[in-house]
């Protein structure tokens, strides 16, 4: 059963956004997947603290793809993840 | 691979070496661990009556001691010093001239003593001789900075001093054949055998088993009075056993094993201490061989002072020095499949964001159980050999022990390619 | 006392605390026991779980986030680079790590393990206890004894009174 989403999301131009900066473990992981659970199509940004490497089989089981859009942790800023259904 | 991860590696306040510098020290030694058992297998005809000399019986111990001991001796603690001392080594460039001087010297003179070549070992020993101030340099100047660890600084500062002495005596040796300086070249090489063995490599052991066993156990770092105690003691027994041994004084020589039997013991029981107070439960294979280690050790002494007293018979030099090598032989290649797969993990941490590769995913463990087997096998068949004088014993034992020191060497090779295959696949 | 520094023998208590547990998870998830799920009232699983839970939650949000805001950027001011990184690196692996498996853990005391996710809690547990372990050794040998040359004994002090505060 899925989470209820409580974290900050919104709707933007580019996709769904949702931030889990804030979150404590294991509310990051568990919040995307409850997004994934709402979005039939088009994308979703994540917005995070550090790089979700274990979110990646987990998206892929769902039959979900994802691209790293910026990288910035190393200088005190946020990672950014695409995540699409599908292929492009 | 990350960029600009790896840049700060070698800086002078830097304490994590890149990976290659202890590396290839670790590689070589794997090489010339073959090749040790190789050359005993050909002198195997000499083994148990040896009692000096040139021919493969010296050659197969200083492939062992230097291209073994003393290769791994510097790998290692120019890594693992920096953790006690909390400074860096800032030379990456000299710690490699020093890894190829001691490589050209060490096969050179191997190959002297071998043919009985002794300008070969002249020049061998002088290459070889300067590799190895080179690296005291570079360790002198760590160890000057003193640091958290009392006794692990305080014994290196004692090999160092056993690394200067052997080296005086060992080059001595080498002119001493041509032109007879010692008055009694073989209780000279027995010195030179006593300081190698307890003296430097003895006390590099000791002094870093202080680090090594409270990480790998996850324990409290043994006392340092007890430690600098038995440091204490243990250079009292080498100095009079020495003495004993340079001047052909038995009695003294065997005084000073006894006083060293202490020291040992007392290390032993730090030892057990801190495993019994350890935290992590499983210890792993590993030590299974650094508890046969620590029973080799002891025995190493009760041999040598049975040896002195002359209880063991023709054949007691060789016994003796074969206990001794296997004590050091068993630890160190114990320490070093804990600290080869352990060392590639920390550098994979740094080469890769993504999950990199844990110790036991780079831990090949299939050859070290094949290693362990034949090492305990090698080093038995060989006391058996030696005893009763039987050539083809020895031959087994040595063949024994090659396929041993390959399945070493496979273990090695194992561990770099799952290190080179994660971070290029990164 | 086993450090000269405070805050050290406090950090080092805490890795003790998690040393007992991954010893734990490593006897529950090894050998004979990986074959079948225990029982859902098996007792020995259900305080594993709970403590896993709890542990979890501590080591990878306070006691992270404390080194990273206090001990970490002290040793990089002295140039000492290359353990804080690698350190800061096993933190996000392990928080990782962590966010992944408390699911299965708090699903699994709701409902018990079934074949399957008893399977998978095995694999990451192992996981977890390697790199937790290996993390640990770092700290203790590479961390911990650099702390009382580090941090004066006031800073020391007020690192402990810091930590107290923030548990």
């Amino acid at each position: 059963m899925a989470a209820e989403l409580t974290a900050p999301h919104w709707q933007a131009s580019d996709g769904k956004h949702i931030d889990v900066r804030d979150l404590p473990p294991p509310e990051p992981m568990l919040q995307i997947l409850a997004l994934l659970e709402t979005v039939e199509t088009g994308d979703i940004i994540v917005h995070h603290h550090r790089e979700p490497i274990y979110l990646y089989p987990e998206l892929a089981e769902r039959g979900w793809n994802h691209e790293v859009m910026e990288d910035a942790l190393a200088e005190g800023g946020e990672f950014r993840l695409r995540i699409w259904r599908g292929s492009r | 691979m990350a960029s600009g991860a790896t840049a700060f590696l070698g800086s002078a306040s830097e304490r994590l070496l890149p990976l290659s510098l202890p590396f290839r020290f670790f590689a070589a030694a794997v090489v010339f661990h073959m090749a040790a058992w190789v050359v005993l297998a050909l002198g195997a005809n000499d083994l148990p009556d040896y009692a000096g000399g040139g021919g493969p019986v010296l050659a197969a111990i200083h492939l062992l001691t230097l291209g073994v001991f003393t290769m791994s001796a510097m790998g290692a603690s120019l890594q693992l010093l920096p953790v006690a001392t909390l400074q860096g080594f800032a030379a990456p460039r000299l710690i490699a001239g020093i890894w190829w001087l001691f490589n050209l010297g060490s096969l050179i003179l191997a190959l002297g003593m071998y043919f009985f070549w002794h300008r070969a070992m002249a020049a061998g020993g002088t290459l070889a001789g300067l590799a190895i101030l080179l690296y005291l340099w570079l360790l002198l100047g760590n160890l000057r900075r003193g640091g958290a660890l009392v006794a692990v600084v305080a014994h290196g500062w004692l090999a160092v001093a056993a690394l200067l002495g052997l080296l005086a005596v060992g080059l001595a040796l080498i002119v001493t054949q041509e032109y007879g300086i010692f008055a009694d070249a073989q209780r000279s090489a027995v010195s030179h055998m006593l300081v190698a063995a307890y003296g430097f490599m003895g006390l590099l052991a000791f002094g870093f088993s202080y680090v090594l066993v409270p990480m790998f156990a996850l324990t409290q770092v043994p006392g340092q009075k007890w430690a600098l105690a038995s440091l204490g003691i243990g250079a009292i027994g080498l100095v009079i056993g020495l003495f004993g041994a340079w001047f052909g004084m038995d009695l003294c020589a065997a005084i000073g094993g006894c006083v060293g039997l202490l020291a040992a013991m007392i290390h032993l029981g730090l030892m057990v201490q801190a495993l019994r107070e350890r935290m992590r439960k499983r210890l792993g294979p590993a030590f299974i061989l650094i508890r046969l280690a620590w029973g080799l050790l002891p025995l190493s002494l009760l041999a040598g002072i049975a040896w002195a007293l002359d209880l063991l018979g023709a054949r007691g030099g060789v016994i003796f020095s074969l206990s001794l090598l296997a004590w050091l032989l068993t630890f160190l290649l114990a320490i070093l499949q804990r600290i080869v797969p352990f060392l590639a993990s920390m550098h994979a941490a740094i080469a890769i964001k993504h999950r990199p590769p844990t110790v036991t995913a780079l831990t090949a463990q299939m050859p070290l159980n094949i290693h362990m087997y034949c090492h305990c096998a090698s080093l038995l068949l060989l006391g058996v050999g030696i005893i009763w004088s039987q050539t083809l014993i020895i031959v087994v034992a040595a063949l024994i022990g090659l396929v041993g020191a390959g399945a070493f060497a496979w273990f090695f090779l194992a561990a770099v390619r799952r290190y080179l295959a994660a971070v290029v696949s990164a | 006392m086993y450090l000269d520094s405070k805050i050290a023998q406090l950090l080092h208590d805490e890795h003790q605390r998690t040393v007992d547990l991954m010893n734990r998870l490593e006897e529950a998830v090894t050998g004979r026991q990986t074959k079948t799920a225990p029982a859902n009232d098996d007792a020995a699983t259900t305080a594993l779980l709970a403590d896993m839970n709890a542990e979890l939650q501590a080591t990878t949000g306070h006691h992270f986030n404390f080194e990273e805001d206090n001990i970490f950027p002290a040793l990089t001011a002295i140039g000492d680079v290359a353990i804080p990184y690698i350190l800061r690196q096993e933190h996000d692996l392990l928080r990782n790590l962590s966010e992944y498996l408390l699911p299965v853990v708090e699903k699994a005391r709701a409902n018990g393990f079934t074949a399957e996710s008893w399977a998978e809690f095995c694999e990451l547990a192992l996981e977890l206890v390697e790199r937790q372990i290996s993390h640990i050794q770092k700290e203790e040998m590479g961390l911990l004894p650099t702390l009382s040359g580090l941090f004066e004994d006031d800073r020391d002090g007020e690192l402990v009174m810091l930590y107290a505060e923030a548990s």
